[in-house]
């Protein structure tokens, strides 16, 4: 009864009418962004967060997370008509995606990748709805060793599983959570690396480091190179796009797989939507009878990786908002957020702010509704979207990005730590350095000094403490084995072959998910 | 000619009290130091529409959190000193600069005291299975095995509390830092600390299923929402009088009328039965202030917490 | 096709100078602490060692194997972090539309080759567009155009 009251109460939150226009809003803008190459869904939250100031917590959380799983709507368009994937995540709907495509199936394509994306969607919440109030419970069993444990796993698992190589991504981590560093030490009211400046007594800025890192570098490399695409509009008539019953028939099992391997690598650090999204191609393609139709228009090679990659965007929310430790760079994100919200994320949650945590949950079956008829009616006008030029786009992105860091904090301090760290992103670029795992070593970062201070206050000084605890030991003994396989595992990859192009290539972006 | 000698005189000599009487002219901001929904922030949301009221201008709040509330006080403090910025900030104001060197401010020279609004008393808890249920034998288990206490963070005023219990009690007790009074709360119901002193509202709920006990009101009467828990003067500690309080402060250098006119249009608001009606729930004791006795206790205070501090040998 | 990966090469090495900068700095600054009460330098400086080993091992690395050229561009940063610089130059003297125009016009300048007519329409499109959004609807105080002098 207490379930169906919390239901009650989130729907409630969420179909009040701001929210529903800020959902419809964030929704809207993640297609948009998902559609168009080039935009990550970090930059875009990063960008479209200083929006969300003056909001309640919960309306600027419903937003956001509507921008979130709106990308992956709106990603697989791109992948179909352009063979470009517009999230990472998207990529691997690209093998089968765009040779319908050109079989001038590219409007069956679209209807049926929307279908798979509301379907895992919803498979998603459903288990966030079961999972995450079990999980917050037995999380406030939780201590300062065992957060410090999850973390650390969090950070090893997301910097070494997707990346091409476990050092750099562990580099990158070390170094995100020494930017993490900067300013008022909360344990002795220290001020460290802060050169002087006042205004880094609270820190470097999120917001002006992810949009530093991840869109003015993204923008750098990009100008001169992306070009405007060429769409043959007859394909994308509201008659093209109906399925064969054939196409129907062939769906069922790749969804309810897709939405099933989703979910559970939603739920893992370090994994996430676009590893998802790979292995469930992967496992279609070994589990079909007729395997050599992949590649070339096999529709189970959508609707698996649609599915399971709208199922991941989901349960993804499933750590971090049960026990406050995001998984990915973007739930990192998230969890940023809500701390500038003055929200502590963390087992607690759930019973301090219901109205929050519920509304949001709920808010996304909103979304998902609403992202299901923006899609197929609204097909058309995407497509309109990739038609825009770099040219005009570029300077537009970068004047929001300037205006949202100015406006976050009505300081030129933020627009010169753009500066600063769009320089940075740009030498990670020249050096191959991936970005992810620096945006969640810095939100990480402290937590983890915290915990980890916190422990050995606890300990009297006792560094087994991690180990003699139960449930820490545990974890500790699982991050020692992904940190001993993956760098096995680069190690031997790198003397056998070189990897195919494509599967770089996702390999390197899987993190930026 | 002369006319304009006239009116530049009048204007001259007419300045001071008009200031005051003008006051204020445009919106006013009150920063927050804290994060929104916190206790600090509710209180302010909730005076927020009497001043308005009086002031016939919109009154903006500002949450500035980080750094144990001195990053905010800090930007107060380099605030234009005409009335339309003010901090409402929390006793953290008088115990952060006894443990803090390098901050940014200082608090006696850079920030004029207006008015003390009122207070929130503590509670000592513990978990509610623990096997203590007097504050005495909590004292007499820590002299055998050593507790840990949490606090809400480095230079609160919880933290102060516990400090000073520690020095009066003898209890060997441990001390660890948590950021803001949930995860202090949320370490006492994982029994990894043993005693937290919270206020009546961030225990909420807990204390109402049993989950956190109260062992004790830091004070020396009991309050009206817990009346069987015994205050800390009854159990034979007399110099535990430690109250949160909020006060309402200006960047120094605002004209003193300006200072008086802001002292009373808050005493008013905090007479307003609405008002009254709304933070007396939240245990909130209000009272009356003038910018002078405030300006005292503010000394007082930083005097009295800088010599604790020097004591416990809590200065890093 | 070069011998050794140089890229990798230099990244290392860029690591290492980071990480033993992070460590000397926090060694010299900050009270280490001990084990049970650590004080705020230990963290920072475990880090910075952490930090330089894995540029070592990276450089390490890198002269086993051969790399490829690196990706260097150097007008597009030039002009699009110029444009973000002039942006915040701008924006707090002169107002939002003189920062916008001067984002804008400079950020352009990297695709090497001047449109007058789509620059101009673009500038005049985001000026409007951007205090609708953000002045008028969002009621941000922003001004949109004031002379210092």
């Amino acid at each position: 009864m207490e379930f169906l009251g919390n239901i009650g109460l989130g729907f409630s939150v969420a179909l009040s009418l701001t929210n529903i226009f800020y959902c419809f809003l964030g929704a809207l803008l993640g297609t948009l962004v998902g559609v168009i190459p080039g935009l990550g869904v970090l930059a875009a939250i990063s960008m479209l967060f200083p929006l969300t100031f003056h909001l309640e917590p919960t309306t600027a959380l419903i937003m956001l997370a509507g921008i979130w799983y709106g990308t992956t709507y709106g990603g697989s368009t791109a992948s179909i008509l352009l063979n470009l994937p517009g999230t990472p995540a998207n990529a691997v709907t690209c093998l089968d995606g765009y040779p319908m495509a050109k079989q001038g199936r590219g409007g069956v394509a679209l209807f049926m990748t929307t279908v798979a994306s509301f379907f895992g969607a919803s498979f998603g919440i459903i288990l966030l709805t079961l999972f995450t109030p079990v999980i917050a419970e037995y999380a406030l069993r939780f201590g300062s060793a065992e957060y410090f444990a999850l973390m650390l796993m969090g950070l090893v698992a997301a910097s070494t599983i997707s990346e091409g190589s476990a050092i750099k991504g562990l580099a990158m981590v070390v170094l995100g959570i020494i930017i993490g560093l900067v300013g008022m030490d909360t344990q002795s009211a220290t001020i460290r690396f802060s050169f002087g400046v006042l205004g880094l007594l609270e820190g470097v800025s999120l917001i002006a480091l992810a949009m530093g890192i991840f869109g003015v570098a993204e923008i750098i490399m990009s100008v001169r190179r992306v070009k405007t695409a060429d769409i043959d509009p007859e394909t994308l008539k509201l008659s093209a796009i109906k399925p064969t019953r054939d196409d129907v028939r062939r769906s069922w099992f790749p969804m309810l797989r897709g939405a099933s391997m989703g979910s559970f690598f939603g739920t893992l650090p370090g994994t996430g939507p676009s590893i998802a999204a790979f292995l469930s191609y992967a496992v279609e393609k070994r589990i079909s009878k007729t395997p050599e139709r992949f590649g070339k228009g096999a529709i189970e090679g959508i609707m698996a990786p649609e599915a399971a990659n709208n199922a991941a965007d989901q349960t993804a929310f499933i750590p971090t908002l049960s026990l406050g430790v995001p998984g990915s760079a973007t739930m990192a994100l998230m969890l940023g957020v809500l701390m500038i919200h003055g929200v502590a994320p963390g087992p607690n949650l759930i019973s301090s702010q219901p109205e929050l945590f519920w509304g949001l949950i709920m808010s996304f079956w909103v979304g998902n509704v609403i992202l299901l008829l923006l899609n197929i009616p609204l097909i058309g006008v995407w497509v309109r979207m990739l038609t825009i030029p770099y040219h005009i786009l570029f300077p537009s992105v970068l004047m929001f990005i300037c205006i949202g860091a100015y406006t976050s904090g009505f300081s030129t301090l933020n627009i010169w730590m753009v500066t600063a760290f769009g320089t940075l992103g740009y030498l990670m670029r020249i050096f191959r350095f991936p970005g992810a795992p620096l945006l969640l070593g810095f939100v990480l970062g402290p937590l983890m000094e915290e915990h980890f201070r916190r422990a050995m206050v606890l300990s009297r000084g006792d560094f087994m403490t991690f180990f003699d605890r139960p449930i820490s030991a545990t974890i500790m003994a699982l991050t020692g084995l992904v940190l001993i396989w993956s760098i096995w595992s680069s190690e031997t990859v790198r003397k056998r072959r070189a990897p195919p192009e494509g599967e770089v290539a996702l390999a390197r972006d899987a993190t930026d998910a | 000619m002369k006319s304009i000698l006239t009116a530049a005189l009048m204007a001259v000599g007419l300045t001071q009290p008009l200031a005051a009487q003008d006051f204020p002219s445009g919106p006013v901001t009150i920063i927050v130091p804290y994060s929104p929904s916190g206790n600090t922030d509710v209180f302010t949301r909730h005076l927020a529409p009497y001043l308005e009221e009086q002031w016939g201008q919109p009154v903006v709040i500002d949450n500035r959190p980080g750094g144990g509330s001195m990053v905010g006080t800090a930007q107060a403090a380099q605030a234009k000193p005409d009335g339309h910025t003010l901090l409402i900030t929390t006793s953290a104001f008088v115990t952060a600069p006894a443990i803090q060197d390098a901050l940014p401010f200082d608090p006696r020279e850079d920030l004029t005291p207006v008015a003390n609004v009122g207070h929130v008393s503590y509670i000592l808890v513990t978990n509610g299975d623990s096997e203590f249920n007097t504050l005495e034998e909590f004292i007499d288990a820590s002299k055998k095995a050593p507790k840990f206490a949490a606090t809400a963070g480095l230079g609160t005023t919880t933290h102060f509390a516990i400090e000073k219990f520690i020095a009066d009690s003898g209890a060997d007790v441990d001390v660890v830092h948590f950021k803001g009074g949930g995860p202090a709360v949320v370490s006492i119901l994982s029994n990894e600390t043993d005693i937290y002193g919270s206020s009546v509202s961030s225990a909420g709920e807990n204390l109402k299923n049993g989950k956190v006990k109260a062992l004790a009101v830091l004070g020396n009467e009991r309050i009206d929402a817990l009346p069987d828990v015994p205050s800390t003067g009854e159990l034979g500690f007399p110099d535990l009088e430690i109250k949160q309080w909020v006060g309402v402060f200006a960047p120094a250098g605002t004209d003193p009328a300006i200072i008086r006119k802001l002292n009373a249009d808050v005493n008013t608001a905090l007479k307003n039965e609405a008002f009254v009606a709304t933070v007396t729930p939240l245990d909130w004791t209000l009272r009356e202030s003038t910018p002078e006795g405030f300006a005292e206790q503010v000394d007082a205070e930083l005097n009295k917490w800088k010599a604790l501090a020097v004591k416990q040998g809590i200065k890093k | 096709m070069y011998r050794f990966d140089y890229t990798d090469l230099v990244g290392g090495m860029l690591l290492f100078f980071v990480g033993a900068g992070v460590s000397l700095v926090s060694i010299g600054n900050y009270p280490l602490g001990t084990l049970p009460r650590m004080g705020p330098g230990m963290f920072p400086a475990i880090l910075g060692v952490v930090l330089a080993a894995l540029g070592v091992s990276l450089a390490l690395q890198a002269l086993r194997r051969t790399g490829s050229r690196p990706d260097i561009r150097f007008f597009s940063p030039l002009f699009v972090l110029g444009g973000v610089t002039a942006f915040a130059l701008t924006i707090v003297p002169f107002g939002l539309i003189p920062a916008i125009v001067a984002i804008v016009v400079i950020s352009s300048l990297a695709e090497l080759r001047i449109r007058p007519v789509s620059l101009v329409l673009l500038c005049l499109a985001l000026c409007l567009m951007a205090p609708l959004v953000f002045v008028v609807g969002l009621g941000l105080p922003i001004p949109l155009i004031r002379w210092p002098f």
